[in-house]
């Protein structure tokens, strides 16, 4: 039950992050150049937020930790091709 | 049983080692799906995959970058934008907040005009020219006399609502459209090769004439209109870059739809969502097979990962729009 909470709250934090993300988006849909600010923002936080919470439930190993780095530089350079053309 | 009907029976280990084919085939669902036995990821999924996927997006950025070099004018942006909904659509804006109308001045006219054709001549993409070359040169040169004056410059917008929302959505532009410093407005639209991509650049300039009696007149304005307006054929002016570089074309576009062979901004915002949407529904695929057939993986949280992808895929679909201000 703990850990199921734990979880929760851990889901919780990205949900709430992703919910700023899109604001963040939303006010600034016109200036390119705070966008790709935030897109940096949305990566480093996913990776630094995989890594804790891989850290959290003792599952880090350097295959997890390459997991969320990967992960969130794929999903950066998705994001930045659209907001570079 | 007969050997003859064990060979066809898939569930004989026999029938696999009599058909290594059917058995690639059995395999290949392993690339979209979870593997119940290794207890891993789609092979699509793999770590490997995700490095090949960010090298393939990093190959279409240069590409995108590329082309233009080789080809010039080959990637660009579709255009429709024009000075009669500009001027509308900028009194309307001032409207709404009980300000006056700007009118629309001629040598203002001229001088946004030849702050575009400036920025194609000498490839650019700033309110200072790398010379040295300011706005407010241009309007002086022009003839006029100010006391107060403004620029909002925007590139590669679709239409002539985009540029103004995005100019009313950036506070400092806003507080040039809606600045009560200001009586008359001169646009230039225009057509033409910026960095080896087919663009069109907008200029908007404002200014508050030192004599009131040097305001515009509607007939002024609309004599203007009439000269860049729909009847108007666009005449293509022809400049050669200072530095010898590629020959930049330069056109107006009063009213003509512009296109580009590859409109960019439709081709990278549909090659993100793509590729956004592929790996979205590997995802998905792994977090329903994983939980149908109770797979447990030792690996991040792919509900985690899906979660991220949405709403990279939310915010390229709602709010990325192709055009840049400054």
């Amino acid at each position: 039950m703990v850990e199921k909470s734990k979880h929760l709250m851990e889901y919780l934090l990205i949900i709430a992050f992703s919910m700023v993300f899109l604001y963040l988006f939303y006010i600034f849909r016109s200036q390119k150049d705070i966008l790709k600010i935030v897109n940096l923002g949305i990566s480093l936080f996913y990776i630094s937020w995989g890594l804790a919470h891989a850290a959290l439930e003792g599952r880090l190993n350097r295959l997890v930790a390459f997991e969320y780095i990967g992960f969130g530089t794929m999903v950066f350079l998705t994001l930045h091709i659209a907001l570079s053309f | 049983m007969p050997l003859s009907t064990i060979e066809k029976n898939p569930t004989s280990i026999k029938y696999w080692r009599k058909n290594p084919k059917a058995l690639d085939k059995f395999q290949f669902i392993y690339h979209f799906l979870p593997h119940p036995e290794k207890k891993t990821r789609a092979t699509l999924l793999s770590h490997k995959s995700i490095l090949v996927y960010c090298l393939l997006i990093f190959l279409v950025t240069g590409l995108f970058r590329l082309i233009p070099l080789v080809f010039p004018g080959v990637l660009g942006y579709a255009s429709d934008v024009n000075i009669r909904d500009l001027l509308t659509y900028t009194n309307q804006r001032r409207k709404v907040v009980g300000l006056s109308e700007l009118r629309l001045n001629a040598k203002l006219t001229q001088a946004a005009e030849e702050k575009a054709v400036n920025m194609f001549e000498k490839n650019y993409w700033a309110h200072v020219a790398p010379d040295g070359t300011e706005p407010w040169d241009f309007i002086l040169r022009d003839g006029y006399d100010y006391i107060y004056a403004g620029e909002n410059l925007a590139k590669n917008f679709s239409t002539s609502k985009d540029v103004l929302q995005a100019w009313y959505d950036s506070p400092s532009h806003r507080d040039n459209l809606l600045s009560t410093n200001y009586d008359e407005v001169g646009f230039a639209v225009q057509n033409g090769i910026l960095d080896g991509y087919e663009t069109t650049l907008v200029v908007q300039m404002f200014g508050r004439p030192r004599s009131p009696s040097q305001i515009a007149s509607v007939f002024e304005e609309d004599s203007i209109l009439k000269e860049k307006g729909e009847n108007k054929i666009a005449v293509p002016i022809a400049a050669v870059s200072p530095n010898g570089g590629p020959e930049v074309r330069v056109q107006t576009a009063s009213s003509e739809k512009k296109s580009a062979i590859v409109d960019l901004g439709v081709a990278s915002k549909t090659v993100s969502l793509a590729f956004g949407g592929f790996v979205g529904s590997l995802l998905a695929l792994d977090v329903w097979y994983s939980k149908k057939k109770g797979i447990l993986k030792f690996t991040g949280h792919t509900f985690a990962h899906l979660t991220l992808l949405v709403l990279v895929i939310v915010c390229i679909w709602f709010f990325i729009r192709p055009g840049v201000i400054i």
